[in-house]
């Protein structure tokens, strides 16, 4: 009996090694190792890249994929670990972190350039103030911070849910969902408790002026302990009114509709998935007048990459888009993803499309709902002159803020 | 209160517990029978998940990853546990306190300190993440629950058996393992079989070492953040439950012929 | 099996711990061994950091301060215990009459019945907590408390019924018929008999559910509310950057520090009742 434990044991063991070992055994120039967010691409792109390398190159590739659950772990993985991962997906201010501690290569511009032009109209200021040329962060994926509802409880297009305030609403006491999420709770608390000035500064709201801008975007490029008073307060004062703070079920309890909340802060990624998944109109998405947040996830050359080619070649792959019905990959993701992407050929033509309702999305659907998921998904320059991107505090004053995270909650 | 009406009261009992733990899982396997991305929402009957199962390369090898780690991890643990569990049994005083603590560790840390400790350790090896710390991991997050479901068929164990057999001309190990491990199967099994889920289910320490393995948890977690649950998962849990199920009812079958076919004989 | 523990006179032979150069305690070995390499060692990494500044490399002793300056996190703390020992508690009274009826000869000690009871952990838990949530929702339990401990209940039972599982059905049933002929009622055979025999698989099914049940957090994100926050939430949080590693390993040790007392108080209190309170 025991032999036999211990010789499925062995084999076991030996089978397992065995695998990683052929793994392993290509040599690092034919492997592309990627490091990205769970369920973060159309899947069947990677096998396409394979083909589509040995083509424009000569030479195969393998790719290994591998997938990340938080932002945090890529900068843990890259500065820690010093993994040799070719290609990474962190968001903004983690991308920050890596480029000023050295921790990121330059994006061959022979092989694929970033352009302001290639970006989304917009897109570019947002990753300009740490990226200021475009030599390192290629965004991929991003969106907007916002109010979604549930039109079944609250009126399509109401006033209330224009401003934060709704968000602080007594109205809505215990129907309020708050992202668990300390960075995003602390940027919208911040433009909550300096609303009055903000009101000022733009006219109450009318004319959103470089000075609004300056004031909005101090907010998101550092803090001090004053700042870090304010938003605790202010999201104390919340918390009684809060249905929970919503960790990642939020979206599918707002779907499943088996939730108290009938409103709460959500990214546009995830509104854009809620409102694609529930084929009707019971959801409303809208970015406060007061101003709000930008992310980007995007892509990044670590330090230590093995095969810094193929990463520059994925780039290519990944933001390819000819009409010609064959070599359009970037497409293809989009609509996989379903959410706003980099690449502003393809934003173009994918809302183009969706104006037309080529494949009849808003049929059945009532008119308010076109033009609110359109804004979603693209959102105007109207809305982004009202949005800044989080930057990165640094590893102290991060802490502090999850210091400040973890009292809102206990006190 | 005649023996009947006894049997039937406690087989009320069970049944009742019975049912409300399959509660969930049954509601968990009627929704794997929608194509609906959030649990709860039912959008038709349709077999749609089971057949994206099969065609997601990523949960399948996924889910062979997990097996395989499962079963490796948790047949280390039952060795090491038992015989750690027999060793500590017979310790006296404070080496028998310190073997305990030790061997509780890493039950009455908090998960994500074990994950991140390993994670740094390992770095300090220079062991490379992958399928080696994965198991070396699970292993030993694991063991304390073989130990802890050993022990008290120990304390019920007839402590001359051992010495008997040694007596008799065995060497320790063959008198442990021809004595005492019969003895200790039921708990033996037990421990393995938490073992088994412990490891099937564990994410976060997982996650610290991984490396390029992903598992089911690994999977769930990480697509959970961006996309939400993957509803394929259900399909894939209801299958892994069936199949479970079905393996231990013909066992159980078999066994049942067996000892009929003893009696008759 | 074999009812092999009737003869419970013990020969002087079973004193002796030193057996041919053997001692029976060495199978100890390998284990301790390799938690001393990957459970120890790796402590001291956490020690490490609970002493040190994350910006400055410095030892300091602030990240111990953080905790003991915030009397809210010190109520959290207690509150994660009670809720630990709740669960624990409502674990015991549903599977120890499991466990008995079960190894009950109504069932004739069918072990498929045990593994039923057992299969629930082969799906991923956080799948089962979300259809868990459903039936709550079904139900309209809405009191997040309630929401909470059941959801802790339902995914720890399997680790309480095991180990009871496994200590009743090999019990030794002369004792208990003994008990009877000798007049005692169903009721004081039990306590007087049953209960303290199952002891080491009560003390293991106690541990093995209290233990993880401080720290955990997945349940309470997905079944509570802003007020079920927990102590494994707040070291969640602190592990979910690398900046916070320093102050959640404090956090940690003295989790560590407070469970490992905790452990030891049960210790001393059941050592003098009965000779198998030396399991813990």
């Amino acid at each position: 009996m025991k032999k036999k434990i211990l010789g499925i044991i062995m084999a076991g063991v030996l089978a397992t090694t065995g695998a990683t070992a052929l793994v392993g055994c290509s040599p690092r120039n034919e492997v592309l190792k990627i490091y990205n967010w769970g369920d973060y691409i159309d899947e069947g792109l990677i096998g396409e890249f394979e083909d589509w390398y040995k083509i424009e190159t000569g030479k195969s590739i393998s790719v290994q994929y591998d997938t990340f659950e938080t932002t945090e772990d890529v900068i843990t993985r890259i500065e820690v670990l010093k993994a040799d991962y070719d290609l990474v997906c962190p968001s903004d201010y983690i991308a920050e972190r890596m480029i000023k501690g050295g921790l990121a290569q330059k994006v061959d511009k022979n092989i694929f350039d970033v352009t302001d032009d290639f970006l989304y109209d917009g897109l570019a200021e947002m990753v300009k103030p740490f990226d200021p040329n475009n030599d390192y962060y290629v965004p991929y994926v991003w969106g907007t911070f916002g109010i979604m509802y549930d039109t079944n409880h609250i009126t399509a297009g109401s006033e209330d849910m224009k401003s934060w305030e709704a968000m602080w609403s007594n109205k809505y006491k215990k129907h309020i969902l708050m992202k668990d999420s300390v960075r995003d709770a602390y940027s919208v608390a911040q433009i909550y408790a300096n609303r009055e000035m903000l009101s000022d500064l733009s006219n109450g709201f009318t004319d959103y002026n470089a000075e609004y801008r300056n004031e909005l975007i101090s907010y998101f490029t550092g803090t001090s302990e004053k700042l870090i008073k304010t938003a605790q307060d202010a999201l104390v004062t919340q918390k009684r009114l809060l249905y929970k703070y919503e960790v990642d079920d939020g979206k599918n309890d707002m779907l499943a509709g088996t939730t108290e909340a009938h409103l709460g802060l959500f990214w546009s990624c995830d509104t854009c998935l809620i409102m694609q998944e529930d084929g009707g109109d019971h959801f409303y998405y809208e970015v406060p007048k007061e101003g709000s947040n930008v992310w980007v996830d995007g892509w990044l050359i670590p330090k230590y990459a093995g095969n810094t080619t193929a990463a520059n070649y994925f780039l290519k792959f990944i933001n390819t888009y000819e009409d010609d019905g064959e070599h359009d990959y970037a497409m293809t993701n989009f609509d996989y993803m379903g959410a706003s992407m980099a690449s502003k050929a393809v934003m173009e033509d994918a809302k183009a499309a969706l104006i037309e309702d080529e494949d009849g999305f808003f049929e059945d659907k009532e008119d308010w709902f076109k033009d609110m998921y359109i804004d979603m998904l693209f959102p105007s320059e109207q809305v982004l002159a009202r949005c800044g991107v989080m930057r990165d505090f640094g590893k102290k004053w991060g802490t502090e803020l999850d210091s400040m995270w973890i009292d809102v909650k206990t006190l | 209160m005649s023996k009947n009406v006894k049997n039937g009261l406690i087989w009320a009992f069970v049944g009742v517990m019975l049912a409300v733990m399959y509660i969930p899982i049954v509601i968990l396997i009627i929704y794997s029978f929608t194509g609906a991305k959030a649990m709860g929402v039912w959008s038709g009957f349709s077999f749609e998940l089971y057949a994206d199962l099969f065609t997601n390369e990523s949960i399948m090898n996924a889910f062979k990853n997990s097996l395989v780690l499962a079963l490796v991890s948790s047949l280390l643990s039952t060795v090491l546990g038992t015989t750690a569990a027999v060793g500590i049994f017979y310790m006296r005083k404070w080496k028998k306190s310190t073997a305990n603590f030790i061997a509780n560790i890493t039950m009455e840390n908090a998960e994500i300190v074990t994950g991140v400790t390993f994670m740094m350790f390992f770095l300090a090896l220079r062991l490379p993440y992958g399928w080696t710390t994965l198991i070396i991991a699970h292993t030993m997050i694991t063991t304390p629950y073989v130990i802890l479901s050993v022990t008290p068929k120990l304390s019920q164990l007839n402590p001359n058996l051992y010495e008997a057999g040694l007596d008799l001309g065995a060497s320790p190990v063959r008198s442990m393992l021809t004595v005492i491990v019969p003895q200790l199967i039921p708990g033996m099994l037990s421990g393995f079989v938490m073992a088994f889920a412990l490891s099937l289910d564990d994410f976060i320490v997982s996650k610290f070492v991984n490396g390029s393995v992903e598992t089911i948890p690994v999977y769930l977690y990480n697509a959970l953040a961006k996309r939400g649950a993957d509803p394929t998962l259900r399909a894939l849990s209801s299958i892994l439950f069936v199949a479970v199920l079905a393996v231990l009812i013909a066992l159980n079958v078999i066994s049942a012929r067996r000892k009929a076919r003893n009696i008759v004989k | 099996m074999k009812n092999n523990s009737t003869a419970t006179a013990e020969l002087p032979l079973a004193k002796k711990r030193k057996i041919r150069g053997v001692k029976r305690s060495a199978f100890a070995f390998p284990y301790l061994a390799l938690s001393v390499v990957f459970v120890i060692v790796p402590l001291f990494i956490m020690l490490y950091y609970a002493f040190t500044d994350g910006a400055t490399g410095d030892f300091t002793g602030a990240n111990f301060a953080h905790f003991f300056s915030r009397p809210n996190i010190m109520a959290v703390m207690g509150k994660s215990f009670l809720v630990a020992l709740l669960t624990t508690v409502f674990c015991l009274i549903l599977a120890y009459p499991l466990a008995l009826a079960l190894a009950s000869s109504a069932l004739n000690k069918k072990f498929i019945i045990v593994m039923l009871f057992v299969l629930p952990m082969w799906i991923n838990s956080l799948l089962r907590t979300y259809a868990v949530k459903i039936v709550l929702y079904m139900l309209h339990i809405s009191n997040a408390w309630v929401a909470v401990t059941i959801g802790m209940v339902y995914d720890f039972f399997p680790f309480m019924l095991l180990p009871l599982y496994s200590v009743v059905s090999g019990m030794d049933k002369s004792l208990i018929e003994a008990s009877q002929d000798l007049g005692a009622s169903p009721l004081k055979t039990l306590i007087k008999v049953r209960i303290p025999l199952s002891l080491p698989g009560i003390i293991s099914g106690v541990l093995m559910v209290f233990m993880p049940t401080v720290s955990t957090f997945a349940i309470t994100d997905v079944l509570g509310d802003t007020s079920t926050y927990m102590f494994g939430n707040i070291i969640n949080q602190w592990f979910r950057n690398s900046g916070g590693w320093n102050i959640g390993s404090a956090y940690s040790f003295i989790l560590l520090i407070l469970i490992a007392a905790t452990v030891l108080l049960a210790n001393k209190l059941t050592k003098g009742k009965t000779e198998i309170g030396g399991v813990l």
